[in-house]
């Protein structure tokens, strides 16, 4: 069964998914998105307190306290693509031994540039007017368009940097006003070539340049945002996992935006009157409810009743960050990397999750997401601030009775191999210890 | 002082075997001085770093982090996978001294 981990098609895989976790651009688009997760919740908190005011008819979405109360949700959500340009980039131009600040924010004005150029508008009266930046791409919708623009500003000003294509000042000026004119020519190229881009966009799709690149991924987002594409996508992961590699995160990068996306348009929907849709992105959630990424907690608590030392032990480890949604204890510790046995059930059960989700989504019993919260919270804690359904929080639940059941077969084929083999080191032991003692 | 940085994706299971290593530090009288963090995040404490301890599912980091690291006289170092499993603080503090 080692030899498994020794075929081609395995080793490949390692060194493929190391390849694509290990490359600079996607650790820097993961960094970028997670340093707006402490921004998403603020705003998600806001949004849910507004939510259930609503819920209960304290008060109707054209309260004056409902505006005041989505405020903070329409600064962070709804800005959420400004601060992943602007974050991206820093992290890129970090990892590439740039200045990240200046890189961030000629990301954030490329950005702005081609996704919220000010418009000026005349107002109901007929006569004032009023000048303001559109904030349609700004939001989710527009974050594969800071992703490009990030990554792509960051690389021009690299390459003009190799090139030496940058304002040399002579020698005398003050350094600091020397590296401002040195970024000058990198950001003018960066400026004309989106504006250019832009230009074209509008002409040929007559949409802004977000909006284009949406429509021209629509095709591969329909075919991840579907069941399939949902099983491929996370069995990629698991398997990843099972090597040793954080696999959720190399998913996480195509998965976020179309998930924020589609939860933006319910958290929309559901300020609207409306109720929300469910996509079956969302079923994301499905596969880390229950103890961290692969759904592990049922398989925890077989560890914590197990006879073999080893398991047992792992189990008490792996109790209390289970329970706050954290797998990597019993991902390392059982080991299931490296391991057939346990990867068979890891992989898995996930899946199953997930199809059982797809279904209680599909009949509806389970309600879409119209939150969007992405963060490592207790067990049941994020599938009620992402729904506000307590159905969700009971899946959430249930899935761990399940996963045992799953885990079960596998779990006592080798938990039967660690006893046997705990008791071969306790013999020695003892012969050991005997030994020692007849020597003295 | 000592100074030892763990990295790992998302910083927070890391960040669970720091507060280990700092309380098996404390037991052995030992001044180190433990943190956890995101790898992007990791230039941040290049400079306030004598060893840099990876988790294993961000491992596959290992070689490109040596070659950057260890010449400026950084020591690298992957995290035993059942240690951190285990979050066994203890022994991995154990073979970050012996190192």
């Amino acid at each position: 069964m080692g030899k498994l981990y020794e075929t081609k098609f395995m080793t490949g895989l390692q060194k493929f998914g190391a390849t694509i976790a290990g490359n600079e651009a996607i650790s820097s688009i993961s960094a970028g998105l997670q340093s707006g997760m402490s921004v998403i919740i603020i705003g998600a908190i806001f949004q849910l307190i507004a939510t259930i005011f609503t819920l209960f008819n304290w008060i109707t979405t054209d309260n004056k306290v409902y505006s005041i109360l989505m405020t903070p949700y329409n600064m962070t959500m709804g800005l959420l693509a400004v601060f992943v340009a602007f974050g991206i980039a820093y992290h890129y131009a970090g990892n590439l031994k740039m200045k990240p600040l200046v890189a961030g924010i000629n990301s954030l004005v490329v950005f702005l540039l081609v996704a919220a150029p000010t418009e000026t508008v005349t107002l109901a009266d007929g006569s004032s007017t009023f000048t303001g930046l559109a904030t349609t791409s700004l939001g989710a919708s527009g974050l594969f368009a800071a992703i490009i623009v990030a990554l792509v500003t960051v690389r021009i000003t690299k390459f003009c940097a190799d090139k030496r294509i940058i304002i040399r000042m002579p020698d005398g000026i003050p350094p600091s006003l020397a590296d401002s004119f040195s970024a000058l020519i990198p950001l003018l190229i960066n400026i004309i070539l989106f504006l250019g881009l832009s230009i074209i966009s509008n002409a040929l799709f007559s949409a802004s340049l977000p909006l284009a690149i949406t429509n021209l991924l629509s095709a591969p987002f329909s075919a991840i945002n579907s069941l399939g594409g949902m099983i491929v996508i996370v069995l990629f992961g698991l398997l990843l996992w099972t090597l040793g590699i954080h696999g959720t995160m190399v998913i996480a990068i195509p998965l976020i935006p179309i998930l924020a996306a589609d939860i933006a348009n319910n958290t929309a929907l559901v300020a609207a009157g409306s109720e929300p849709i469910f996509t079956p992105v969302m079923l994301f959630y499905t596969i880390c409810c229950a103890g961290g990424s692969g759904n592990t907690f049922g398989f925890t608590l077989l560890c914590l009743r197990s006879k073999s030392k080893q398991l047992k032990a792992v189990g008490k480890a792996a109790l209390l960050p289970g329970i706050v949604n954290i797998s990597e204890p019993i991902v390392f510790g059982t080991p299931i990397i490296y391991n057939p046995i346990i990867a068979i059930p890891f992989i898995i059960t996930p899946i199953i999750t997930m199809i059982i989700g797809w279904i209680g989504f599909s009949v509806g019993i389970l309600k879409p997401m119209q939150a969007f919260v992405l963060s490592t919270l207790p067990i049941g804690v994020m599938d009620f601030m992402t729904t506000l359904s307590w159905t969700n929080v009971v899946f959430a639940f249930l899935v761990i009775p399940l996963t045992m059941l799953c885990y079960l077969p596998f779990f006592k084929i080798y938990e039967k191999q660690l006893i046997a083999k705990e008791k071969i080191i306790e013999q020695e032991e003892a012969v050991m210890g005997q030994a020692s003692l007849n020597n003295a | 002082m000592k100074q030892i940085t763990l990295i790992c994706a998302g910083g927070l299971s890391t960040s669970l075997l720091a507060s280990k290593m700092k309380k098996a530090a404390e037991a052995r009288g030992e001044a180190i001085d433990i943190r956890a963090t995101v790898v992007a995040n990791f230039p941040e404490f290049e400079d306030k770093t004598d060893i840099l301890l990876l988790a294993p599912q961000v491992g596959y980091l290992a070689k490109k982090m040596k070659e950057k690291y260890e010449p400026r006289g950084i020591k690298v170092a992957v995290i035993n996978s059942v240690d951190y499993g285990m979050m066994n603080g203890e022994q991995v503090l154990k073979n970050v001294l012996t190192m």
